[in-house]
């Protein structure tokens, strides 16, 4: 409403875009995350922001919405260049970010939510009627009118609280609206919901950018796009009759790094199945999945966020609660309810939160490696054998090339890729058959990637059998023996190494559909 | 982390059901325990339940009834405060010696008030600003504020006589009295401050989630001290009464209050990790200590049993809070991705 | 098991090193000896060392302005001082490490000294086996308050507040059996507050040997590592297949265990055992754990610590009694030194952290 009116005042006869951004660089230690990139969105747009992981989407959006600087380049927002200090200077220039986690305080009402800290009333006493009233005029623009705005946040649904996640930001009145990837916990129905208050919006004049992976929501719902790969701009085109596979192509381009294994390492059939599982199904999150492990195999799992892979990977680790279905180790069939009982089978599995869940941040790499370990390093059934432990992790330092000052260094001073190693190194010293990576490589820079994939590759000719977890195509595809695709917690897909192009398996990571198979 | 990913207690299945179950229990298990109490004590003593027994049960426990409204804000907070048995002793040992040396009721009073909101500043700051936990703040504040009152009293008490002593202990109008009406006032107070006012407001947000609330803009720091020198004044009132009814600030006075004011609150039903509870509960808890303090007193129960028996009743009323958190955990909404 | 491990570290150090030629260069060589381990023994002398400095420091401040300070008289005094608070700080730092807090030490003193001696006095008990029973009930509150704070998950804080009134309430109720107090005669009790174990007090000498004890197993035993585990990260613990739930409530036990143990060294002291007995123990042994500079929330620190600040503690209290400081005063010092501890702590790490 208001961009609307506020454009259509705009005397000049090219009218600027409602935002600008030109020439935007962003580097972290060890990675260029942004190169140069020119992004523009018009007001009465939505405006789709498509990439890979990693290809920038994250860093240009947080840029703009004053998480951090730019390092080069300039933003414009009407025409007029702006610096964007603080995430609430950023509200104040009418930019408005619906982010993926949700920061609704559970225990207060909708209303209270939507008016957190600018409630009505005289600076201390609250009008509490104001704020309802205000909160349901809010939400009715939505067309929202069956949500109670006095109900605690807690009691609605999420595609509500989502709702009302997106009637806080735009209570601010903003011009443009971010969602970073507002649809991947939603059903379809929730999602066609979100976009009917999408187009609602964009009618009153606003500038939406919209992130999701998910194409056909892309091309059915956006008007323009723009596409980033490894930090760069591929180009801006409108999706009017563009194709989901044109825009996979785009999107993916020729950069296919190369398989990271060779040949010869490629596992024989006829090896061990070190892994069994047979209908497995994990909470309403996985339903019905069965795959073998063989010895030396590396077994990709890919799909959407939330398409049931990391839960698929916790139940295997005792994490997640097993809902049906068996786990065979060796052709026995094993009870796995809690980690012990998995690392007893010889499972391990590394998660994708390494700070939360994998390491003791204060104390030394030493301690970090062999916790697992220490009934081995015992010495007369009580003390350990502080040389032979030492010993052991000097070794694994060398082997996995982990680069530390001493063992006696604090974990939490290395990084992030010698921090993955550490962990690493833990499951190899407890000599675990059966390895499990959620994202093995996230947070970690180019060089450090590619010496892990090495070493998993290396383990899988030792005889291990794995499994990566991971939304990186290209660190799928360029690992894997097989790929298996989840799509809605179901099994979509299992593809051959041989067999997998990236195209092909975006479709099914999209679809869900096992075309070609 | 990701919006899959949520908290454990949001998952649920058939949840509903097992939210209203916990929260029925939350808000009047206690209460129920409460009116058992009654009836016991009632029955092994005629006495119990006579008006005159009830009012001087209600000030007895003035104190505890007074200072569990600014505990109830600091829990609900998520924050602790350790200070105030202390504090109500040095604050009347404050107004003691300055109403001694000029003779002023009015300018001991005020000197109570300012000890006992320096103290919390102080608290504040230290818990605010430096950033250090609110159990070793409060702590050291237990130690300290106690150890200024034994030191600057020589661990001996002071007399207070006045009028305004007198009327405290002696006026009475349809059977209720000074303290009954601080009591009252104090509840109103919190009550207004913790559902009418921007306060009360983020004591509820802070508890929640702090960092949400400061990335609403709130400022968060502010907030808090103001919290603190809130509890600053219901400790006050607390010396008011507490001094009233001793005629005299004993250094020793209060002690343990502040434990009581917490485990009030608890076993009233308000979740000792914050984000929500309501004073009502608090009320509930603060009677159901009252009534087992008086009871057990009246049975001529000695020291050592006394403990015994408020420990175990209190144990027992702990575990009802457990249970409704254990209903509560399976419960609310049926939406928010199962989290892993 | 461990001898196949040499050869697939091997295997593994020549493929890996293959791998290496993908990015290039590892500045292996940087690998110099420097950190040490945090846990180790060498880090432990030097962390003991900085505290030791504080406390020398502090005596020679203190010794050339009270000549009195610094008199073996005196030194014994501090010793005994220290002993009840260090042996219960032992614990109480376990306690902390994992994350959780004490309060009910105080009662549980009350309640070991009480039931032992309660036991030789009524029922002529052996002293010996009045001991192992007075250190099974104390063990028992920690299992009690080790199982409800990690079964039924109620905060620390609330359930040893429970137990502290409850076990007061019963120690009490044992005294009451003996007109409320109880006069611990037994010869070894005499023995433990008279005699002298290489030139210390025996109270100070089992002090002193509970923590060689401790520090050894924190260091070098599994059990150690999984406490530090623990309070560094529960999740990753968990994770990495630790019983934390068994560790935790075996902490709490420990913790009751040394807190009966303070208390058997209170009534050796004074001979006997009063309804007051404790009171207020948990604050002073918090204070002693926080000055030797263990963290609160995330798991750091070190049993010896507490030995310091325990001797920081008896050492500032033991020379305002001699500078003719009222006892009143003392207490309000005491609550000011953990102020001051935690204060400068949080400076230094800024600074530290820039």
């Amino acid at each position: 409403m208001h961009g609307k009116t506020r454009v259509a005042s705009n005397q000049s006869l090219t009218v600027p875009p409602a935002l600008e951004m030109r020439g935007i660089s962003k580097r972290f230690p060890g990675v260029v995350a942004l190169d140069r990139v020119d992004f523009s969105v018009r007001g009465g747009e939505i405006h789709s922001l498509i990439g890979q992981n990693g290809a920038g989407k994250s860093t240009l959006m947080n840029i703009l919405s004053g998480v951090y600087p730019p390092d080069e380049g300039q933003i414009l927002i009407d025409g007029k260049a702006v610096t964007i200090g603080h995430p609430r200077e950023a509200l104040r220039r009418g930019i408005g970010t619906v982010y993926q986690e949700l920061s609704l305080l559970p225990n207060l009402s909708v209303a209270d939510n939507i008016f957190l800290g600018r409630e009505a009333g005289n600076g201390f006493v609250i009008d509490e009627r104001v704020i309802v009233d205000r909160a349901r005029a809010v939400l009715d623009l939505l067309g929202e009118t069956a949500i109670d705005v006095t109900a605690r946040a807690r009691n609605l649904p999420l595609a509500q609280q989502q709702i009302v996640e997106i009637a806080k930001v735009l209570s601010h009145e903003p011009r443009i609206l971010i969602l970073d990837e507002p649809t991947a916990p939603l059903a379809a129905e929730e999602t066609r919901r979100l976009f009917a208050i999408l187009h609602e919006l964009k009618t009153r004049g606003l500038a939406i950018i919209f992130i999701s992976h998910r194409f056909q929501e892309i091309v059915a719902h956006c008007d323009r796009g723009t596409i980033l790969r490894n930090g760069r701009l591929v180009l801006t085109l409108p999706l009017a009759g563009v194709t989901e596979e044109e825009l996979a192509e785009r999107m993916i381009g020729q950069q296919v790094e190369g398989c990271y294994r060779t040949e010869d390492q490629t596992r024989p059939d006829s090896a061990e199945v070190l892994l069994e599982v047979n209908g497995l199904s994990v909470g309403d999150r996985v339903h019905d999945v069965s795959f073998a492990l063989r010895r030396g195999e590396i077994i990709g799992v890919t799909g959407l966020l939330g398409a049931g892979q990391n839960e698929l990977a916790r139940a295997l680790f005792g994490i997640a609660p097993k809902a049906a279905g068996t786990i065979r180790r060796r052709g026995r069939e094993v009870r796995i309810g809690s980690p012990a009982e998995a690392i007893d089978q010889g499972i391990c599995l590394l998660t994708e939160h390494r700070k939360q869940e994998g390491l003791f941040p204060d104390l030394s790499v030493k301690e970090n490696m062999t916790l697992p370990s220490l009934g081995v390093f015992r010495r007369g059934g009580v003390f350990l054998d502080n040389g032979r432990e030492r010993d052991a992790v000097r070794r694994f330092i060398d082997a996995l090339h982990i680069v530390v000052r001493s063992a006696g260094s604090r974990v939490r001073t290395l990084s992030g890729g010698n921090q993955q190693k550490v962990i690493l190194a833990r499951w190899l010293m407890r000599d675990l058959e059966v390895l499990i990576f959620i994202e093995p490589t996230r947070g970690i820079d180019v060089g450090a990637k590619a010496e892990i994939y090495g070493d998993l590759v290396r383990l899988a000719g030792e005889g291990k059998g794995i499994i990566v977890v991971s939304t990186e195509l290209p660190e799928i595809l360029g690992l894997s023996d097989r790929i298996l695709v989840m799509h809605g917690g179901r099994l979509a897909r299992v593809v051959e190494r041989e067999a997998a192009t990236e195209e092909g398996l975006l479709a099914t990571i999209q679809g869900g559909h096992a075309d070609g198979v | 982390m990701r919006r899959e990913a949520g908290d454990g207690r949001w998952r649920s299945r058939g949840g509903e059901a097992r939210y209203v179950a916990g929260t029925l229990l939350a808000d009047y298990g206690l209460l129920l325990m409460f009116g058992v109490l009654v009836a016991i004590f009632t029955i092994i003593n005629p006495g119990f339940l006579t008006v005159a027994n009830v009012q001087s049960l209600l000030e007895q426990n003035a104190a505890l009834a007074i200072v569990a409204v600014g505990t109830t804000f600091a829990i609900i907070s998520r924050n602790i405060d350790l200070s105030p048995g202390s504090l109500i002793a040095l604050s009347g040992v404050a107004l003691a010696l300055v109403f001694t040396a000029t003779g002023n009721i009015v300018l001991g009073l005020l000197a109570g008030l300012a000890v006992a909101i320096l103290v919390e500043l102080c608290n504040a700051l230290l818990i605010v600003g430096v950033g250090i936990d609110p159990l070793i703040v409060t702590l050291a504040a237990w130690i300290w504020v106690r150890g200024l009152a034994v030191s600057l009293t020589d661990a001996s008490s002071v007399v207070v006589r006045s009028p305004f002593i007198d009327f405290m202990n002696s006026f009475e109008l349809l059977g209720i009295s000074p303290p009954i009406v601080l009591i009252g006032v104090a509840y109103l107070a919190g009550w207004f401050l913790l559902n009418k006012t921007r306060l009360g407001r983020y004591t509820y947000a802070l508890g929640g989630d702090e960092r949400a609330t400061r990335q609403a803009g709130v400022n968060t720091a502010f907030y808090k001290i103001l919290m603190f020198l809130m509890f600053g004044v219901f400790v006050w009132l607390g010396t008011i009464v507490t001094v009233s009814r001793l005629g005299a600030a004993a250094p020793d006075a209060a002690y343990g209050l502040e434990l009581d004011a917490i485990v009030a609150v608890i076993i009233g039903g308000n979740p000792f990790h914050g984000g929500e509870g309501s004073l009502r509960r608090t009320a509930v808890g603060v009677l159901f200590i009252a009534v087992l303090n008086n009871g057990l007193s009246t049975l001529g129960m000695r020291d050592a049993s006394f403990y015994a028996f408020k420990g175990m009743a209190i144990l027992l009323a702990l575990l009802f809070d457990v249970l409704s958190r254990q209903l509560l955990r399976g419960a609310t909404a049926p939406a928010r991705g199962q989290a892993v | 098991m461990a001898s196949d491990w040499g050869s697939r570290v091997d295997r593994g150090g020549r493929v890996a090193a293959e791998g290496a030629t993908i990015v290039g260069d590892h500045p292996s060589g940087a690998r110099a000896a420097g950190e040490r381990s945090p846990l180790s023994l060498a880090s432990a002398l030097a962390g003991g060392l900085s505290g030791v400095v504080v406390v020398v420091a502090l005596a020679l401040v203190f010794g050339l302005t009270s000549p009195y300070f610094l008199t073996p008289d005196n030194a014994f005094n501090i010793l005994r001082q220290m002993s009840v608070i260090g042996v219960v700080g032992i614990g109480a730092t376990l306690v902390i490490l994992i994350g959780g807090i004490d309060l009910s030490v105080g009662s549980v003193a009350l309640l070991t000294g009480g039931f032992t001696g309660t036991l030789i006095l009524n029922y002529g008990v052996n002293p010996w086996l009045a001991i192992v029973a007075g250190l099974a009930a104390a063990a028992f509150v920690g299992l009690v308050n080790g199982t409800l704070v990690e079964l039924l998950q109620i905060s620390p804080v609330i359930v040893t507040l429970g137990t502290l009134i409850v076990v007061r309430g019963i120690g009490q109720a044992i005294l009451w059996l003996n007109n409320s107090w109880v006069y611990v005669e037994d010869p070894l009790f005499a023995y433990i507050a008279a005699e002298r174990w290489f030139f210390l007090p025996v109270s100070a000498a089992l002090m002193f040997i509970l923590y060689l004890i401790v520090s050894m197993v924190m260091t070098q035993t599994s059990f150690g590592r999984a406490v530090y585990a623990i309070g560094n990260n529960q999740r990753a613990a968990v994770l990495c297949g630790l019983p934390v739930n068994r560790v935790k409530v075996l902490v709490y036990m420990l913790g009751g265990l040394f807190a009966g143990i303070g208390g058997l060294l209170v009534a050796a002291r004074t001979g006997v055992v009063n309804p007051t007995a404790g009171l207020g123990l948990e604050f002073q042994v918090i204070t002693a754990v926080v000055l030797g500079g263990t963290s609160l929330r995330d798991g750091i620190g070190r049993v010896e610590k507490t030995l310091v600040g325990t001797a920081i503690l008896a050492m500032v209290l033991n020379y305002l009694t001699i500078r003719g400081v009222p006892d009143t005063w003392q207490t309000s010092v005491t609550g000011l030194m953990i102020l001051a501890a935690v204060v400068l702590d949080r400076l230094l790490r800024r600074t530290r952290e820039g």
